[in-house]
């Protein structure tokens, strides 16, 4: 098993996050970073300095893939893996978000008892 | 229905009096979701009328002997006089010597009738399967031709066709005939507007078949599937999320791991844990039901190569798999030609559900086995598995809806609908569906296609 990575979360429902949080931090032990749209991300992505991104698909003003896009554009941050987080269930839709960017996709609704544990088996393949 | 909305209700009950006094050979297409295509089977046997006059009679033989070599067209030339009363007109052409229509229909009707047919928004075409010529058209249909520059009486079903579609649409005409299928619905994207194609092939006892092509403007129906898609995807995203962050919720309180629960909060976070669960169900349910509908609309059929799309399935699925543990293999033989009729998107569907379904069910380190045979007139494909298979205890359906049952063990919940939603697509295609399984020895789920025959196989 690698070193955990440490996540930067981009999600705009304020519940959602607060959820994700309990799942990584309190379940998964995991060091997580949060922001509520693609604009706090961009701005605050250098100083947080993560291994990993976590992003929501549908979020208003910039949604997960621009999200991604311009994250990567950044210094230090490029080709930094990427999951992104979908209530878009089938699996050819999965396949293209990869296509997109992602590394990996997890669906919404998600679990957040098991949640730690796919991000991590995720990183571990990335890695 | 969209498409009865542009046809009065007493003109279709018309046509379809009258559709029913043809010969028994005519019947509407058996299909679960070209049920769209049946509705159009029976009006578009609205007989069409003929084509005006020519003006001279040197002319009038030309296309006198062009309709005598076709017999069985000829012989529709009479019926169609005779149902629209056609015969009471300045004697046309010198109608080729032929037997008379062994049908009548009263003369109130063919007014009626002749009204419907002029009436129709679609555009109907009659062509010969072998020169391509178009013997009859109705009158939306003589417009098309018009408005394209072409001779009423000189144009053949390719000249209607745009560049690109044509070689796609004259296959899959040709292949019609040695299937079983006898309607195929193509979508042709154009620059002017999306046009909805529907090719049948009439089939009747003793005689020589001949296509009939519907077109119609589905422009309006386009925007409509777009906007439900967005809908769908829109209703899907709001109600997952709130039941996201109360399943997080209810579920991480219960772990204990916020703080030690007393054996009463404990048990009543069990009941808010049952009944999310079941919301969640019930949700993807209604939101599998809506694509369903959704999906209802666009059932577009080309020629596919059944191995090169079963291998894809294999491959999208393979990081689903990975997260089980589950490895996917796919034996398809040495098959040249593996042609079908199909729907590229709802196969790819049918073969994700029958897919995560083996690797559901199956135990970390199994293998999930695809195979595609050719059984002479038909593809079978096979998903098998070495899960715990269908307990004899299942009484119900597997392919209805709803199904979820403590009869079937499942590890991971599904929404129950999976399974129905492809058996109506495989339906859609004329195929068949179904399973075999013997208990805690797995469960082989297939479906089964007709093939798409080529010519040279059908010479051999």
């Amino acid at each position: 098993m690698s070193v955990p990575p440490k996540i930067l979360h981009v999600e705009d429902d304020a519940d959602i996050r607060e959820i994700a949080r309990l799942a990584l931090e309190v379940i998964g032990g995991l060091s997580v970073h949060q922001c509520a749209s693609g604009m706090d991300a961009i701005a605050q992505a250098e100083g947080i300095a993560p291994d990993l991104l976590l992003l929501d698909m549908t979020m208003p003003d910039m949604d997960g893939v621009e999200t991604l896009n311009r994250l990567r554009a950044l210094p230090g941050l490029a080709g930094i893996p990427a999951i992104f987080m979908t209530a878009r269930a089938h699996m050819h839709e999965h396949a293209e978000l990869i296509e997109q960017g992602a590394n990996a996709v997890i669906s919404k609704p998600f679990d957040a008892m098991t949640l730690a544990q796919e991000v991590l088996t995720i990183w571990d393949d990335v890695k | 229905m969209a498409f009865l909305e542009s046809v009065s209700v007493s003109a279709t009950e018309k046509v379809a009096q009258v559709a029913s006094t043809f010969p028994a050979g005519i019947t509407p297409f058996n299909g679960g979701l070209l049920l769209v295509a049946t509705v159009l089977a029976v009006r578009a046997f609205v007989p069409p009328r003929p084509l005006p006059q020519p003006e001279n009679t040197a002319q009038a033989a030309r296309e006198n002997k062009r309709r005598s070599r076709r017999r069985g067209l000829s012989r529709l030339s009479n019926t169609v006089q005779m149902l629209t009363g056609l015969q009471q007109r300045p004697a046309p052409v010198a109608a080729p010597a032929q037997s008379a229509p062994p049908y009548t229909a009263p003369p109130q009707s063919t007014r009626l009738l002749q009204g419907a047919f002029t009436a129709l928004l679609d555009e109907v075409f009659v062509f010969d399967p072998k020169t391509l010529a178009i013997s009859f058209m109705n009158s939306k249909a003589e417009k098309r031709v018009k408005s394209m520059g072409l001779k009423k009486t000189k144009v053949s079903f390719p000249n209607l066709l745009p560049e690109g579609n044509r070689s796609v649409i004259l296959e899959a005409a040709r292949n019609l005939q040695h299937s079983s299928l006898d309607t195929i619905v193509f979508e042709l994207a154009s620059d002017e507007s999306p046009i909805e194609l529907t090719l049948k092939l009439i089939r009747e006892k003793d005689e020589p078949e001949y296509f009939m092509a519907i077109m119609r403007d589905v422009s309006g129906r386009v925007t409509e599937a777009r906007a439900q898609s967005e809908y769908v995807a829109t209703l899907s995203h709001e109600m997952r999320t709130p039941l996201t962050s109360i399943k997080g919720a209810v579920d991480l309180i219960a772990s204990g791991k916020l703080g030690d629960l007393s054996g009463g909060a404990a048990m009543t976070l069990g009941v808010a844990q049952r009944n999310v669960d079941r919301l969640l169900r019930l949700t993807n349910d209604i939101l599998d039901l809506e694509k369903m509908d959704a999906g209802k609309m666009h059932c577009m059929l080309e020629p596919v190569a059944l191995t090169a799309l079963v291998t894809e399935a294999a491959q999208d699925i393979q990081e689903y798999a990975r997260q089980f543990d589950v490895s996917v293999n796919v034996e398809a033989g040495d098959m040249d030609d593996s042609s079908v009729l199909a729907d590229r998107t709802r196969l790819l569907q049918v073969m994700a559900n029958l897919l995560s379904n083996a690797i559901k069910h199956s135990a970390p380190q199994d293998e999930v086995c695809v195979r595609v045979e050719d059984q002479g007139g038909q593809f079978r494909v096979s998903v098998v598995d070495c899960g715990p298979g269908i307990p004899d205890t299942v009484e119900h359906d597997l392919f209805e809806p709803f199904l979820q049952g403590p009869q079937v063990q499942r590890k991971v919940a599904s929404t129950g609908l999976g399974l129905s939603i492809a058996k109506r697509i495989v339906e859609a295609h004329s195929g068949t569906i179904g399973y075999e399984s013997v208990p805690d020895q797995g469960a082989t789920f297939f479906f089964e296609i007709p093939k798409l025959d080529t010519a040279e196989e059908e010479a051999a």
